[in-house]
Formats: C-alpha cells, sequence, structure tokens
C-alpha cells in the first residue's frame, strides 16, 4: 500500500550536531502519528524537513510514492503539508478571520471581501467544532483558542497533513480535550495528524501509532494499542548505565524553601502550581522535567525577575518578598540562567565587562574611592578563563566572539566564583565537551561540600542522577515527586516527566 | 617575549563613510561645475587657513561638541536623544534668566549658579520624554519632538516679551551683566572657555563611564537590557539617570552659547545643533571621540562659511555632506562593502596600467 | 461669522499640507518603517515641484516631478533600512539633514539666490460653479487649490487600500508580526518598498502643495516641522488612516485658529504653542500603554534566506 508521507533514511547535522541520523517515518490518511521524544531527540528538526524549513543533507521525502523535492514552507503548504507551531504565527490585533485570510484572502474583483471571509471561516469553524467567533481580535483570545485559529488557517490553506509542534504545552486539561476532540474530527475527515509530544499519556490517548526518538535516532515505532506507558517511556529515556553510589550527604539547614508558591502568566494561566520544596546546605537538588513545565519561572521567581508569585519563599531564613535581585545577588545567590545569551552575558562587551556583571553588587572590584578596579578585574577575568579552560585566552575579545560552548563555560565560572550560598544552575554543561562538563560537574560538587545549596535544573538526566541528591520532577508547574535520586528507576522517572504519577 | 597588543579595537566604519562622504562630495562638487580641488582647498583654507577662520571653527565646534555628548550619552544607554535642540534652548533660558535676574553677585559665584541653572534646564526637560514613556508607555520620540517646538515657542515668547531687550529691534535678551559671562579664550574673539568646558566634559563623561559603577550599569543596560536586569541592575533608574546626564549635556550646550559667545539669549541662536549632535555623536561614539567628530564637523562649517563667497556653493553642501555621513554611518555594512568593492575596482584599474 | 470662514479658510489650507504627509506617515508606519524621515521627504517633493514647475512652465508637470523626487528620496531611505539593515531613526534623521542641504545648496546653484527660489507657476486655486454660491460654506469650499479637493478622495483610498484589499492587509502584517509573512511565502520587504512608494507619492504631494499650491516659490526649510507633525499625528490617531487624518486636522486647525488670533492676542507663541501641548497631553494621557504602534515599527528584519 503506498504511503501517504514517507520519509526514508533522513540525516541533518548542524555543525557537530548530528540532530537527525538515518531517520524512517511514514504516515497516511486518516491517522494520528504521535513523534514522541525529550528535548534535543531531533522530533522538531524532523518535522522541520518536512515542512521544508531545513534540508535534509541526506535522505528522500516521497508524497503517495512520488519523491519530493521540498526547498521552502510555501512549498510545503503547496502539497498540502501544514505546521502548527509552537509560538503562533497570529497577528494579535488582526480579527480571526483577518489572520485565516493572510495571504489567500478571498476577492471581490480586487478587494478584501470580508463578508465571504467570514463566512468561510465559520463554516470551517463549525464544520470541524472549533467554536471560534470569527470576529475576535486574536489578541482577546486565549491561549488554546488561539491554537484553533491556527488550526482554522492551516485547513483554509489547504491542509491535508497537519503537524502539530507540542501543542499542548500551553493547554489546560480541559483545552487539551477540546483539541484532541478536534484532531479525532480532522482523522475523520481524512486528515493526516503528526502530533509532536513529550507527553506520555496525552499519546497513548490520542494517537494511532507512536514513533520514539532519542538522540537523534528512531529509537521505536509501534501501534499505540500495542504498547504501554512504561514501554514508551523506556524506549524514551533508554537503557542508562547507572553509575556507582556517590556519597550523599547534605545537611538540615535549608538555604531556600518554597512553600505553596503558584505563579499565574499574564495569560493568568497558572505557570506554578503550589511549589513545596526544600533546598538544603551541601545538597545538591535536581530538577527533572522537560522544558517548558515550569522550570524558567521556577528560575525567574527564585531571581525576583518575576514578583507576581503568592506563597512563600525563604532565603537564608528570611523572606525574599519585596527584594530586589541585586540584593539577592549580594546576599549570596548566584545563577546560571537557561538563556545565557539573553540574561547571561553581554554579547557586544568584552571579557572583562561580561566578568564584573557577576561582581558589581558588592565592592569587592572598587577601590576605597568607589572607582572601579580595573586592573584587578582583569587579572580576575584572565585566571577565570585559564582556571574553565575558555578559550580563546583572550580578555579583550568581545564575548560574542567565543563559541557557544566557551560562553558557558565562562557564565558557570563567574557564577561558582562568586561562592554563593545558594546556586541555580539551568542547564549548566549546555554546548559544552566532555571535558568541561566534567570540571564544571567537580566544581559544583566542591561548592556543594563547602556547604551551599545548589539547584540544578537539566534535561541530561544522566547529570542529574550523578550529582543530585535528591529529584524533583516537575511537570505542568507541579512537583510530580521529589525523593532521593536513589530511589528513582529510569523508567519511573521518564514517566513522571510525562505527566503520570505514580499510584 | 610578551607583545602589546592594542586594547581597544579601531572601528574602521567611521573612517570609510568619511572617505566615501568625501567622494561623493567631490562628484557633487563636480556636478555643480566646480573642481573637487579647488573646493576642499577653500574649505581647509576657510577653517585653518586664517585666526579668523579657527576662531570660527572654535565657535562652530563649541555647541557641536556638547550636544554630540549629550547624544552619545544617551546611545551608551541604548536611547536615542531626539529632544536635544529643546533641551539646550530650556537651559540657554535657565542661564540668562539667572544671569539677567541675579544682579551684583561676584563673578566666582554667579559664573557656577548661571552654570547650574543651565544644566537644570536642560535635563528637566529631558527627563520629561523618559519618564512619560516609562510611567505611560509614551512614544518617546513624538513627546521629545513635541517639546522641541514648545521650547522654542517659549523661549520666543520670553525674549521677545519679559526678557527682552528694549532698545533693540532684534529679539534677543539684555547683555548679560559681566559677572555671568564666560572669559574669553584669546584676546578680542568671541570664543569662550566654554570649550574648554566642554572638553573637559568630555573627560569627565568618559571616566565616569569607564571607571564607576554606574557608568558600568549604563554600558551594561544599553549592551543588553535583559542580562543587565538579571544581574540586578535597576533598568528603569538607569534610564532616567542616563538621560538626566544627556540633558544637562545639552542644557550646557545652549548656557555655554548664552554666556560665553553670545552674552544674552538671542532668537534662534541654534541652526538645529540639536540634530546636528545626532551627526557628532554616531559618527564618534564615545564621548572622547565624540570631540574629534565635532572639531571635524566644526572645521567643515567654518570652512563651509568660505564657500557662500565666490562660488555658486555654499555653507548648505557641508549640510550636504553631513547628511550623507550620516546615511553612510547608519548602514555600516554599506559603507564597508562600497569601500571594498571600490579598491577592488581601483586594484584592477591598476593592474591593467601597470 | 467673518472669523468663522477666515478660520475655515485657513483651516483648509494649513491641514491640506500636513494631511497629505500624515497619510504617507500612516500607511509606511503600517508596513514596519519609521516615518522619521517624511520632513525630508516632504521637503525634497517641495523643491522637486518648484523646480518643474520653472522648468516646463507647467504647474502640474512640477506636481509631477515633485512626487517623482518624494519617491525617489523615500526608496533611498527604505532601500538602507531593508538591504543593509540601516538604524531607522538615524537614518531618518539624515535624510532630512541631507535633504535640507541639497535643497539649499541647489537653491544657490540653479537661481543664484539665497534661501529663495524665483516665483514660479502655481496650481491656480479652482473655483467650483455651484458650491461657491451657497452661502457662507460656499466661501471656503468653494474656491480652493485642486490639491485640497484631492484630499478627501485620497484618504478614502487610502482607507480603502489599507482596510479592505489583500495588499492592505499584508502591509499591515509585515508592519505588526513580519514573521507571519515569511511563514506563508511572502516578502516583507516587497510590502516595505511599496509602502515607501505610496509614501513618497503622498509626501511629494503635500510639499508640493506648499511650493507650488499655498505659494509660488521654494524657500529653504518651507516645511518647518510639518513631517514630524506627521509622525505626531500619526501616532494620536493610534496607527489608524482615520484617526491620523483627524490628527492632522486637529494641527491645521489649531494652526489656522493660532494665526487668526495673532492679530488679537498679543502672546501669540502660546497659541502657537497649542498643537504641541495638546499632542503631548493626548499622548500621555488616553493611550494607556503604547499598545498601538506596529509592532515592528522601527526595527529591521533579516528576511529569511
Amino acid at each position: 500500500m503506498e504511503k501517504g508521507v514517507e520519509m526514508r533514511g533522513i540525516s541533518k547535522a548542524f555543525g557537530s550536531n548530528q540532530a537527525n541520523q538515518a531517520v524512517d517515518f511514514y504516515c497516511n490518511a486518516r491517522e494520528v502519528v504521535c513523534l514522541l521524544g525529550e528535548n534535543g531527540a531531533g522530533k522538531s528538526t524532523l518535522m522541520k524537513i518536512l515542512y521544508g524549513q531545513y534540508k535534509a543533507d541526506c535522505g528522500e521525502i516521497l508524497l503517495s510514492g512520488k519523491s519530493v523535492d521540498i526547498q521552502s514552507p510555501r512549498e510545503a503548504i503547496k502539497m498540502g503539508i501544514q505546521m502548527v507551531h509552537q509560538h503562533f504565527m497570529l497577528v494579535p490585533t488582526l480579527t480571526v478571520t483577518d489572520n485565516v485570510m493572510i495571504g489567500k484572502e478571498t476577492k471581490n474583483h480586487y478587494f478584501y471581501d470580508r463578508r465571504q471571509a467570514r463566512q468561510v471561516v465559520r463554516k470551517l469553524s463549525e464544520e470541524y467544532h472549533l467554536d471560534i467567533p470569527e470576529d475576535k481580535l486574536v489578541g482577546e483570545l486565549s491561549v488554546g483558542e488561539q491554537q484553533k485559529v491556527e488550526i482554522i488557517k492551516a485547513l483554509y490553506h489547504g491542509a491535508q497533513i497537519l503537524i502539530l509542534d507540542e501543542p499542548t504545552a500551553v493547554l489546560t486539561p480541559q483545552e487539551v480535550d477540546e483539541l484532541f476532540k478536534v484532531i479525532s474530527q480532522l482523522k475523520d475527515d481524512g486528515k493526516t495528524v503528526i502530533m509532536i509530544t513529550h507527553k506520555l499519556k496525552e499519546t497513548m490517548a490520542i494517537s494511532d501509532r507512536v514513533y520514539v526518538m532519542r538522540q537523534g535516532k528512531m529509537a521505536g515505532q509501534c501501534l499505540t494499542e500495542n504498547t504501554t506507558i512504561d514501554q514508551l517511556s523506556h524506549m524514551m529515556v533508554g537503557h542508562k548505565i547507572s553509575k556507582t553510589e556517590k556519597e550523599r550527604f547534605y545537611s538540615d539547614k535549608p538555604v531556600v524553601s518554597l512553600a505553596h508558591v503558584s505563579l499565574k502568566n499574564h495569560e493568568k494561566k497558572e505557570v506554578l502550581k503550589d511549589i513545596t520544596l526544600e533546598i538544603r546546605e551541601k545538597e545538591i537538588l535536581g530538577i527533572a522535567g522537560v522544558e517548558g513545565n515550569g522550570q524558567m519561572e521556577l528560575i525567574e521567581v527564585l531571581s525576583a525577575l518575576n514578583t507576581n508569585w503568592t506563597g512563600s519563599i525563604l532565603f537564608n531564613g528570611t523572606s525574599i518578598q519585596g527584594k530586589k535581585t541585586a540584593r539577592l545577588l549580594s546576599e549570596g545567590l548566584s545563577c546560571i540562567h537557561a538563556d545565557r545569551q539573553t540574561n547571561g552575558i553581554a554579547m557586544e562587551l568584552e571579557v572583562p565587562y561580561n566578568f564584573l556583571m557577576g561582581f558589581w553588587q558588592t565592592d569587592e572590584y572598587t577601590t576605597n574611592l568607589g572607582l572601579l578596579n580595573w586592573q584587578k578585574i582583569k587579572m580576575d577575568s584572565r585566571e577565570l578563563l585559564e582556571e574553565y579552560d575558555v578559550r580563546p585566552r583572550d580578555i579583550d575579545r568581545k564575548i560574542l566572539e567565543f563559541s557557544g560552548g566557551n560562553q558557558q563555560k565562562f557564565v558557570v565560572g563567574r557564577e561558582m566564583k562568586r561562592n554563593p550560598h545558594f546556586l541555580i544552575a539551568a542547564h549548566p554543561t549546555r554546548g559544552v565537551d566532555i571535558m568541561g562538563t566534567s570540571f564544571i560537574h567537580e566544581q559544583l560538587m566542591k561548592l556543594k561540600a563547602d556547604g551551599a545549596g545548589i539547584l540544578l535544573i537539566s534535561s541530561d538526566l544522566d547529570e542529574l542522577l550523578e550529582l543530585s541528591d535528591r529529584i524533583a520532577v516537575l511537570y505542568d508547574g507541579q512537583v510530580m515527586e521529589c525523593r532521593q535520586s536513589s530511589a528513582y528507576q529510569m523508567m519511573e522517572l521518564g514517566r513522571l516527566m510525562g505527566g503520570r504519577a505514580c499510584k | 617575549m610578551k607583545k602589546r597588543k592594542l586594547n581597544k579595537k579601531i572601528n574602521p566604519a567611521p573612517f570609510y563613510s568619511i572617505a566615501l562622504a568625501a567622494i561623493i562630495g567631490a562628484v557633487i562638487i563636480l556636478a555643480s561645475g566646480n573642481s573637487p580641488l579647488t573646493i576642499y582647498s577653500k574649505l581647509i583654507v576657510g577653517a585653518f587657513g586664517s585666526g579668523n577662520g579657527l576662531q570660527q571653527m572654535l565657535l562652530q565646534t563649541t555647541p557641536l561638541l556638547f550636544c554630540g555628548l549629550s547624544v552619545a550619552v544617551s546611545m551608551k544607554c541604548g536611547l536615542l536623544n531626539l529632544g536635544v535642540e529643546g533641551q539646550l534652548y530650556m537651559g540657554a533660558l535657565a542661564s540668562a534668566a539667572t544671569g539677567i535676574y541675579f544682579q551684583g553677585l561676584p563673578q566666582w559665584l554667579h559664573i557656577p549658579l548661571c552654570i547650574l541653572a543651565g544644566m537644570a534646564g536642560g535635563a528637566l526637560w529631558a527627563f520629561l520624554p523618559v519618564w512619560l514613556k516609562i510611567k505611560r508607555g509614551t512614544h518617546e520620540v513624538v513627546t521629545a519632538l513635541m517639546l522641541n517646538y514648545i521650547a522654542v515657542l517659549f523661549i520666543e515668547f520670553m525674549v521677545n516679551y519679559p526678557m527682552g531687550d528694549r532698545n533693540s529691534s532684534v529679539a534677543q535678551t539684555d547683555v548679560l551683566p559681566s559677572s555671568a559671562t564666560l572669559p574669553k579664550l584669546f584676546i578680542k574673539s568671541q570664543v569662550s572657555v566654554g570649550i574648554i568646558i566642554g572638553i573637559v566634559l568630555a573627560v569627565i563623561l568618559a571616566f565616569v563611564f569607564k571607571q564607576t559603577i554606574l557608568g558600568f550599569q549604563i554600558t551594561l543596560t544599553g549592551a543588553g537590557i535583559k542580562a543587565a536586569a538579571a544581574s540586578g541592575v535597576n533598568v528603569n533608574r538607569i534610564m532616567i539617570v542616563t538621560m538626566i546626564i544627556s540633558g544637562v549635556c545639552s542644557g550646557l550646550a545652549g548656557t555655554v552659547e548664552v554666556m560665553g559667545t553670545y552674552n544674552r539669549l538671542i532668537q534662534g541662536f541654534s541652526p538645529g545643533y540639536g540634530f546636528d549632535g545626532i551627526a557628532v555623536a554616531v559618527l564618534g561614539g564615545s564621548p572622547v571621540t565624540v570631540i574629534f567628530s565635532a572639531l571635524l564637523f566644526g572645521a567643515l562649517r567654518a570652512g563651509g562659511m568660505a564657500l557662500n563667497f565666490g562660488t555658486n556653493l555654499s555653507v548648505k553642501f557641508i549640510t550636504t555632506l553631513q547628511g550623507i555621513i550620516i546615511l553612510l554611518i547608519a548602514a555600516p555594512e554599506l559603507s564597508e562593502n562600497i569601500w571594498r568593492k571600490l579598491r577592488k575596482y581601483f586594484a584592477k584599474i591598476k593592474k591593467r596600467e601597470g | 461669522m467673518e472669523m468663522f470662514i477666515s478660520i475655515m479658510n485657513a483651516a483648509f489650507r494649513l491641514t491640506t499640507p500636513i494631511a497629505y504627509v500624515t497619510l504617507g506617515a500612516v500607511v509606511l508606519e503600517k508596513s514596519g518603517i519609521n516615518a522619521l524621515a517624511m520632513e525630508g521627504i516632504m521637503l525634497i517633493g517641495a523643491f522637486g515641484a518648484a523646480v518643474g514647475s520653472w522648468g516646463s512652465g507647467s504647474a502640474w508637470i512640477g506636481l509631477l516631478t515633485g512626487i517623482l523626487c518624494g519617491v525617489a528620496v523615500s526608496m533611498i531611505r527604505s532601500w538602507l533600512c531593508i538591504s543593509h539593515q540601516a538604524n531607522q531613526t538615524v537614518s531618518g534623521v539624515g535624510i532630512n539633514i541631507l535633504v535640507g542641504g541639497v535643497t539649499a545648496m541647489l537653491l544657490k546653484i540653479i537661481w543664484g539666490m539665497d534661501g529663495k527660489s524665483e516665483t514660479v507657476t502655481a496650481l491656480k486655486d479652482w473655483s467650483l460653479p455651484l458650491i461657491k454660491n451657497i452661502p457662507v460654506i460656499g466661501d471656503f469650499l468653494g474656491k480652493q487649490n485642486p490639491l485640497a479637493y484631492l484630499l478627501i478622495p485620497v484618504l478614502i483610498m487610502i482607507w480603502i487600500l489599507i482596510n479592505r484589499t489583500p495588499f492592505g492587509l499584508r502591509l499591515i502584517t509585515a508592519g505588526e508580526h513580519p514573521d507571519v509573512l515569511s511563514s506563508l511565502g511572502l516578502k516583507v520587504s516587497t510590502y516595505r518598498y511599496l509602502a515607501s512608494v505610496i509614501a513618497g507619492v503622498l509626501a511629494g504631494i503635500g510639499g508640493a502643495y506648499l511650493s507650488i499650491g499655498q505659494l509660488s516659490f521654494f524657500n529653504q526649510d518651507m516645511t518647518s516641522g510639518r513631517g514630524y507633525m506627521a509622525l505626531a499625528a500619526c501616532v494620536f490617531g493610534r496607527w489608524t488612516v482615520g484617526g491620523a487624518f483627524c490628527g492632522a486636522v486637529l494641527f491645521g486647525v489649531a494652526e489656522a485658529i493660532q494665526i487668526r488670533l495673532q492679530t488679537q492676542v498679543q502672546y501669540t507663541q502660546f497659541i502657537q504653542m497649542i498643537p504641541y501641548v495638546v499632542t503631548l497631553i493626548v499622548l500621555s494621557g488616553l493611550v494607556k500603554k503604547n499598545v498601538a504602534a506596529p509592532k515592528a515599527s522601527g526595527k529591521s528584519y533579516r528576511e529569511q534566506q
């Protein structure tokens, strides 16, 4: 039988990162296929190749048995392939109708016929039970409704194959149910739906077939009815050799205590739900979870970049309510942010300036007259480059001239050198080579032994299991589970990260 | 053996722009029926060839220096101060008023008082747009532009009525008392110590930016506002402080003209220094290099005046060059590309001839 | 009554140039390029119109040359911003300074005079046969410059273009969220260039009105900040065609009242301040958070290759 869409032997590399390696994939009409995997597994890359945004290094794509060359999204759209991105391609100040129509406007002679457009949109909306008021401004819609507008748009532009990129990441449970109804409708109508996700429960609920990707390769493929959540999480996370038991020690004295902390984002969605956690001295608390489940918000709350939370947060025994970031930084907080290029460094400035970013809050580098002691700053910058093996060893270069991995080493080094009492480390070894990674791990253990508390956020389960004393799993803004890292089974971790609670 | 490395990489873009502008200028000169050599040498002679020319150059450079510093300061923080014109007028007004209405003070007291008043006037006018932007989200470009017009009109009113010179038909105030007049730099010259004040200000600003924590915070905010916030900088406060400093510079531009060059406040004394300041700052970049770009533009203007006589070009040719320089600087990639292509082209011609 | 008629007359004459430039500013801003250069584009329009009229003896040819000059300068500025990622604000200011210099320089070269050109043929006012006889209204509506009469049809055309055509919808998208256009395979630069042409035409007409409509010569820097007023009117009208037009009318009427009051009030400067102060108050009072500006306006956009 002819396959609707088939991808054979797809490989794609970005520099030294092999995002896809010899991946095979196919899907047919009247089918819902889930593409499952953790961050960096290669799912998005594969679909972006199908959608024409990237070009595969090798391999081929066949549509209905015929080999095709998809050069750009416009060509993909012409072939009926549409992608609903994680970040919506919608104009908030225009109506639903206008947003759907851009690029393929209904015309009356030379004019844009809004009345006809509204009818078309209303018809599509009703046909697929999307129930979107076509005259409302997109900016006034909820995120779930906006997603529906994207689907209407895709359908209007003639989509036969819909790729949904992490569609449920931003939805409430009720909205997820509604979305699944829509997906069923689309399937009955003869469309193909490919869903990129990391959520196990949803995969089981909606898909006909599942593909699991891991580290750029296709780890497995099966019919949903023939598999279980455990099997899937096993495939997702893989067989990891657990390292020898390290000595776990921590004191009972808490450095940071969160109690019933909740946070709503500006769309009024709860992104942190009743978080109660404690990070103690000499402890590394790891946060496991796929990106987008509340980690960023947790970091922002703890570093006072977001002050709209409710609940109680104590740092060194006193509440951080009302304190500004600079104050926390001078009281012993350090933060290795996840997005280093935005929050961690100033790209256009040279190394000494970026070094000073971590220290200007105290008078460590000011002379008696209150002036900056550049000699000392430069000396210590050089030392930092040396110690953390940041190349090239040139403090006169702007930080943007350094590679990503070296930038990361620099940021980690700077934050560690502050000798913090509490360190938030988000993806500390992202982009760093093996030597650098092991050095950073060593430093983290040293910091911990010196009495600091460390909050470690990472999508690398190996790293988490190796370094953390306890691991808390974050899913959808909630702490699913928090216990000694040795008490976790690999499969269990995968399940928790995918949203399935234990018993 | 250790080699001494150049600490700062010199940005070539301004030089490409000036060179390209000179070439385009030569083309314009040719098109107007003149010889580029004649015109350019007239410019040089006009600026440097005589005592008068040099004085004119310094006179033109002074306000350009202050305005350039004002815009350069704002640019350090990632903002562009478009209200310099209004700020310099308010500074001029404040200092003139302090000079005229407080008679009988000794010079050592009166001059600093007037200068402080001028600084305050400019600072206030620069504070308003940024404050409105932070508090109410108002479009700071339009507010600054509107405030320019309001300031000019307000000064027009003040100079024609309350503070006007009854005995003069020109719209200007009374002469400032000698206690409020800046000493001259040379005898029998209009050039005052204002230019020295400007240079000193540039050095102070450069020092602040390089050596103080405040300067560091401003630089960081301009380079990456989110990174600055993440490292604890109060970015709103820094933006306000930066604009106040910027306003102080523009206010001083007006103050020095009033207290030094003209010794009174004359209606419309600024032929658009505020916008020229943008050209100076964009070409110069940092406080100390602004001194040089201000000197360049000052020399061009002084030389340009020589064009008024005997040629069919006028000083407006200089304005044209200024505009070209700004456009070339605004698109740095363009200047570099054109320059590179020209070099290749000339190399080819040389090869063919050789 | 007589004062009312004279104010209305003046209002028409003063609003016309500002309104044209304002419409051009709105179209340009909505496409994602900021309209700081309108002052210079209007000035070159005025100059080009004067030269064209002087050279050919016909004011209508002058109008054409004025429009062509406006389009040329607008395209140069946009080319710098679109193809070379130039800073929009700096390039806008640069254009204004450049045009100010070039026009003044050419004034001297062409006419040998400093600051003002020779008198050129101007567009004569039209006298509308029936309307001019209507009492009161006819006195100011019946005898105006053809460009003033053209203003309302142009306003309607621009409104329809932005709000009722596919082109307008895509232009708005280019200014609000250019990624959306790219994701659909459309080129953002196409729409921004087309917007620049429209802005150039409109500002060119506005400028031409100054030199060969209202007056019959070109004066150095004769735009006197009307280009910036257009930007203010655009912000005042929250970047809508109709709203910006109302802003332009506000400026025109305020100027008309101010001129009339000048003979009756001693301290005229405060009257002259009215349009600017009103704009300030409106901007800081009524506009809550700057939600109305096209999101992508002022930022350069790198087209995805």
